[in-house]
């Protein structure tokens, strides 16, 4: 080669055109890629909303530009692991061990564990799945997602920074993970069988289940499996550690027993399950009280949550002490703030939609001013988007998720480790790109995919039930009940309709007399849709739910790009033997049919154990049969899957089958979309692996060579 | 510091089922310092498409392990011994071992080569015959073309390749930061062939994978003094009385020799016009503790080398990797240059500190008879 003309020292200029055809290529590689991951969910989500459910989308302008901002974000975002996070993480892996004793090597991982879960909180998500439960039906579930909320997050944070300990432990005396799986899940099966007995855990143990699925997040996931990895190249005869896999594994099981010991602990404290009278009645006040912040909070959600007479208890003088709280709130800003919200206008909207006579007459004052406010509130604001806001949100998410951990990082190897950053250019680079990528997928994701699963979910139960658009109720101003027509049925019975124009056509609807209002002259509605699939009593139109559920779950877990960035790691410890695209599937695979069985929970009202305990105890035994390798991959896969890109469409669309189907909540498909990737990964490995050995038992049957 | 000791550097290829078994009895033979890679290994699986007509094989992976040791030049060979009992590698299927010879120019203290504690080990003089007349082939290319050059050993029925993977250093590392979007992942595919066939071979690759053109990859031949190839390509059921290979290895013997079988040599393009060779260089291997590759490479540079593939390498060693001084961690950085260069790069690098004890280094000179790669236009 050295014949040839080359270049020794000193960098190459390259000018402008030059570095713009090498810029090019790349960036549309990384695009491309992306697209190639994405392109399923989205057309999926799109072509059912169109063809299937046959409604427009809507503002769907929005959530063009919304998608195409997630491809953009989540291929920056890509890019920004590969280079700098998982480099990071690599670096301080093979240099800690070496230059630190065991002590300082757990207090690093246990702080690194609890501030990967401040930085990525995930409890965003589960408040919001939880938003549908009434507090009387699951106390303990509800005090633990608003009031204490903190005290959830602490007990997850405890639970992973535990759970980053046991796995450097695990990596430094080179154990198997085999134990502690059945440890831990055996203890958590046992728990959560007790758990059942008691009507307010029982609530609990779906959240449980799904803290620990959504703990592991797009930055915690790709940057402690790279640590794993380091330190599993320096420390020494580490077959059985199973190459740097397993720490995600762990932070997805202590999490679990965290959450249910303290819902074992504060259980004592807080009421049972109990109906809505006796949730309001004066015995129960105190405690009632206790799972709000103040009694204007109380107050609040009695308002919007409970039927008229209960509110009525909370007032000293019944029925008249709360008609004038109520007008005395509408003069009074503060007040209405303290029991509403910070919204100015909440308590009027509350009053038009949700108040009863008497009440609205408390709040506006006279006929007219209730007419007034009807029209006034009756067609929603539709709020206009504000991008700065948005890009804002999302930019401080993404600093908040990325910037703490790397600047922790950073200050572990250079200040306690003393060592240079190697490529330190390309590794600030990749920080930048991880936290710009964030904040786009992170605004791309609300604009664009939530927007959509939240419409396309909460329509999703018209296939098998007639469904009330409720956020489409329509209220029909200065109404003439002279406009109702009458129609005949072949048997005789009389059905009042009415016709309404609308948009360009003439349709008909239903007449209700309960929603004519005489004073306001006003005919409030809402519109229904019967079910689209009427075979089989119903049970085609779940089959398609499922099915949908399986493809949503299958296309969505495709595009995570934690496990994505799993993937890649896999394809290159294993030198290209498990290829990523294997891998992707089986766990795609594994996650679709996990939300199917989800879906199934909700809609037929499965407890929660039945889902859980039979997969898991499967799981066991299967584990038992596979080798080290494929039980750190199978089980690290899991935690992988529910990022980003999959929660808020589960989350939607469980939310919205729930609340059509009147489930108390909603939790538990997280929990398992969490189990069946593990199976599916693992037969995987078990195949491949017979595959391996016969082949090597052919190989032995033949002696060839000729001994001297 | 060690100085120039000749040395025969010990491959053994195999599954990793095997990796146990082998340095079992290497460990009792007194060898506990070796090197392992992680690797694959590639074969191909036979399909029968619909009426029962044979189709083109299917490539199958499976994980690999290379173990590589250092010895004295006297007891190359009953190492390799040692190896193919410990592993039953004379059952076609099971793996390869490759005995080459070298020199180790300098060293860490630490990292002398092997020795040998008993020569009278039971399984060393129950001796296989090992084949000479063998050539080795290294090409490395791309990530993503591994197999398709792998395929081409497969085929033509030489030897069951071998996969590793490494990142390349060159000319990219001098653009600053635009350097992230040339991708420098590498595949290095290693085989043997009989020496009789090993430039027809090499030809096939170089036409197979354009490694004519620029960027594309690069070749060389290396000579291997002797070894046990494993040449059962295809994975499944022996279909005659007689697999092919016991019929070679029978024919070999009978013949004392491979030539019989070679198969022609073509040192021509398919336009007819003749390639240009490199000759008679040499590969200079630095072995040393992760994290210290990249940086010395540079001065390697520096001093004239046109670059590196590196890859990762795990050390197992005696106590001395628990006392932390060898890291289990390595990194292999193969450099091809002239003959006259390796001292000056050698001194370059020692002065950046290649075999200080951050980073035990060593340095492994090899011959390179021929390679080949895009060089530009004359």
């Amino acid at each position: 080669m050295s014949k040839a003309a080359q270049l020794t020292g000193g960098r190459i200029r390259i000018g402008f055109r030059q570095a713009a055809a090498l810029i090019g290529p790349y960036i549309w590689k990384k695009v491309k890629e992306q697209i190639k991951s994405i392109w399923l969910i989205l057309l999926y989500l799109v072509l059912f909303q169109t063809l299937i459910l046959r409604m427009a989308i809507d503002e769907a302008a929005v959530i063009a530009a919304g998608l195409g901002i997630v491809i953009i974000g989540l291929a920056i975002f890509m890019e920004g692991l590969l280079l700098g996070l998982m480099p990071l993480g690599e670096v301080i892996g093979l240099r800690l061990p070496r230059k630190s004793k065991l002590p300082s090597i757990l207090v690093f991982s246990f702080i690194l564990g609890v501030g990967a879960t401040f930085a990525e909180p995930a409890i965003g998500v589960l408040k919001t799945a939880g938003s549908s439960i009434q507090a009387w039906d699951a106390p303990l579930l509800f005090l633990l997602l608003n009031k204490q909320s903190d005290y959830l997050v602490y007990a997850v944070g405890i639970g992973v920074g535990f759970a980053v300990m046991a796995g450097m432990l695990r990596f430094m005396y080179n154990l198997s993970l085999k134990p502690f799986i059945y440890v831990l899940l055996g203890g958590l099966i046992l728990f959560t069988i007790w758990a059942y007995f008691d009507p307010n855990l029982r609530h609990l143990t779906g959240l449980a289940w799904d803290c620990g699925a959504v703990t592991t997040g797009p930055v915690t996931v790709p940057l402690v499996l790279a640590l794993g990895i380091g330190i599993c190249r320096v420390v020494s005869g580490s077959s059985k550690g199973g190459g740097g896999f397993g720490v995600v594994t762990l932070a997805s099981l202590f999490p679990i027993l965290a959450v249910l010991s303290l819902g074992a602990a504060l259980n004592p404290t807080v009421s049972q399950p109990m109906d809505e009278v006796r949730f309001y009645s004066p015995e129960n006040r105190i405690k009632t009280e206790a799972l709000f912040e103040s009694r204007d909070a109380m107050l609040g959600y009695a308002f919007i949550n409970a039927r008229e007479e209960n509110q009525e208890r909370l007032f000293d003088d019944g029925h008249s002490g709360m008609l004038e709280e109520l007008s005395r709130m509408a003069l009074d800003t503060e007040r209405r703030k303290a029991v509403f919200g910070p919204e100015p206008d909440a308590l009027f909207r509350w009053a038009v939609f949700k108040g009863t006579d008497a009440q609205k007459l408390a709040v506006f004052g006279s006929e007219d001013a209730i007419r007034e406010a009807v029209t006034r509130y009756a067609v929603p604001e539709k709020k206009p988007l504000q991008m700065m806001l948005l890009l804002q949100n999302g930019g401080l998410i993404a600093m908040q998720a990325i910037v703490p951990l790397t600047l922790f990082l950073l200050a572990v190897l250079i200040m306690f480790l003393r060592e240079k950053l190697p490529r330190a250019d390309e590794i600030l680079l990749g920080i930048g790109l991880g936290i710009a990528g964030m904040t786009l997928f992170s605004v791309g994701i609300d604009l664009g995919l939530a927007k959509l699963g939240n419409q396309v979910g909460g329509k999703l139960p018209v296939l098998f039930k007639t469904i009330s658009l409720a956020d489409q109720k329509k209220t029909l101003v200065d109404f003439d009940p002279a406009a109702v027509q009458t129609a005949v049925t072949p048997q005789g019975e009389k059905l009042r309709f009415l016709f309404l124009y609308r948009n360009g056509a003439v349709q008909t609807i239903p007449y209700d007399e309960s929603g004519y209002d005489k004073r306001t002259k006003s005919y409030t509605f809402t519109p229904v849709r019967s079910p689209l699939f009427e075979g089989w009593d119903g049970i085609a139109g779940i089959a398609v739910l499922l099915l949908f559920a399986f493809i949503m779950g299958y296309g969505a877990t495709l595009a995570e790009p934690a496990l994505n960035a799993l993937a890649i790691t896999v394809e290159d410890i294993t030198v290209g033997t498990f290829k990523k695209s294997l891998l992707m599937q089986a766990v795609a695979v594994g996650v679709g049919a996990g939300i199917s069985l989800g879906v199934a929970k909700i809609v037929w009202g499965i407890p929660l154990m039945w889902l859980l305990v039979p997969p898991y105890l499967l799981l066991l035994l299967v584990t038992a049969m596979s080798a080290e390798d494929y039980v750190n991959i199978g089980w690290d896969s899991a935690g992988v899957t529910t990022g980003p890109v999959t929660v808020p469409l589960v989350l939607a669309m469980g939310l919205g089958i729930g609340s059509q189907v009147g489930v108390v909540e909603g939790f538990g498909i997280l929990a398992a979309a969490s189990v069946c990737p593990i199976l599916s990964v693992l037969l995987v490995g078990l195949t491949v692996t017979w595959r391996r050995k016969s082949a090597l038992r052919d190989a032995s049957e033949q002696k060839r060579g000729v001994r001297l | 510091m060690i100085s120039d000791i000749h040395v025969a550097k010990i491959t053994g290829i195999f599954h990793r089922n095997i990796t146990e078994s082998v340095t079992a009895i290497l460990k009792k033979a007194g060898i506990d310092e070796y090197h392992v890679l992680a690797s694959r290994g590639v074969k191909l699986q036979e399909r029968k498409g619909p009426l029962g007509i044979s189709l083109e094989g299917r490539i199958v992976d499976n994980p690999a392990d290379m173990v590589v040791c250092f010895v004295s030049r006297e007891h190359g060979r009953d190492i390799a011994q040692l190896m193919i009992t410990g592993g039953n590698l004379d059952t076609p299927g099971r793996g390869s071992v490759l005995v080459e010879h070298g020199t180790i120019r300098r060293a860490h203290d630490l990292c002398a080569p092997a020795v040998l504690c008993s020569s009278d080990t039971p399984s060393i003089n129950d001796r296989i015959k090992l084949q000479s007349e063998l050539t080795g082939i290294c090409c490395i290319v791309q990530r993503g073309e591994g197999n398709d050059v792998a395929r081409i050993a497969l085929d033509t029925g030489t030897c069951v390749p071998v996969v590793t993977f490494g990142h390349g250093t060159g000319v990219r590392d001098k653009l600053g930061l635009l350097r992230i979007a040339i991708p420098a992942e590498k595949e290095i595919v290693q085989f043997a062939a009989s020496s009789y066939d090993a430039h027809m071979v090499m030809d096939m690759i170089i036409d197979e994978a354009k490694l004519d053109q620029p960027g594309k990859g690069f070749i060389y031949l290396f000579p291997i003094e002797a070894g046990q190839i494993d040449m059962k390509v295809f994975r499944g059921m022996p279909r005659h009385a007689a697999s092919v290979e016991q019929i070679i290895a029978a024919v070999d013997d009978m013949k004392g020799g491979s030539q019989w079988r070679a198969r022609g040599r073509t040192a021509h393009r398919g336009d007819g016009t003749a390639r240009t060779f490199l000759r008679d260089l040499v590969s200079l291997s630095f072995i040393c503790d992760e994290g210290r590759g990249d940086e010395l490479v540079r001065t390697a540079m520096d001093a004239g080398a046109p670059g590196a593939t590196t890859g990762r390498m795990g050390y197992v060693g005696r106590e001395r990797a628990k006392t932390g001084a060898v890291s289990p961690a390595r990194e292999n950085c193969n450099m091809i240059v002239h003959p006259s260069q390796v001292d000056a790069i050698t001194e370059a690098m020692i002065k950046d500190g290649a075999v200080n004890d951050r980073t035990h280094g060593l340095f492994f000179v090899s011959l390179v008879p021929r390679a080949y790669t895009f060089i530009g236009t004359r």
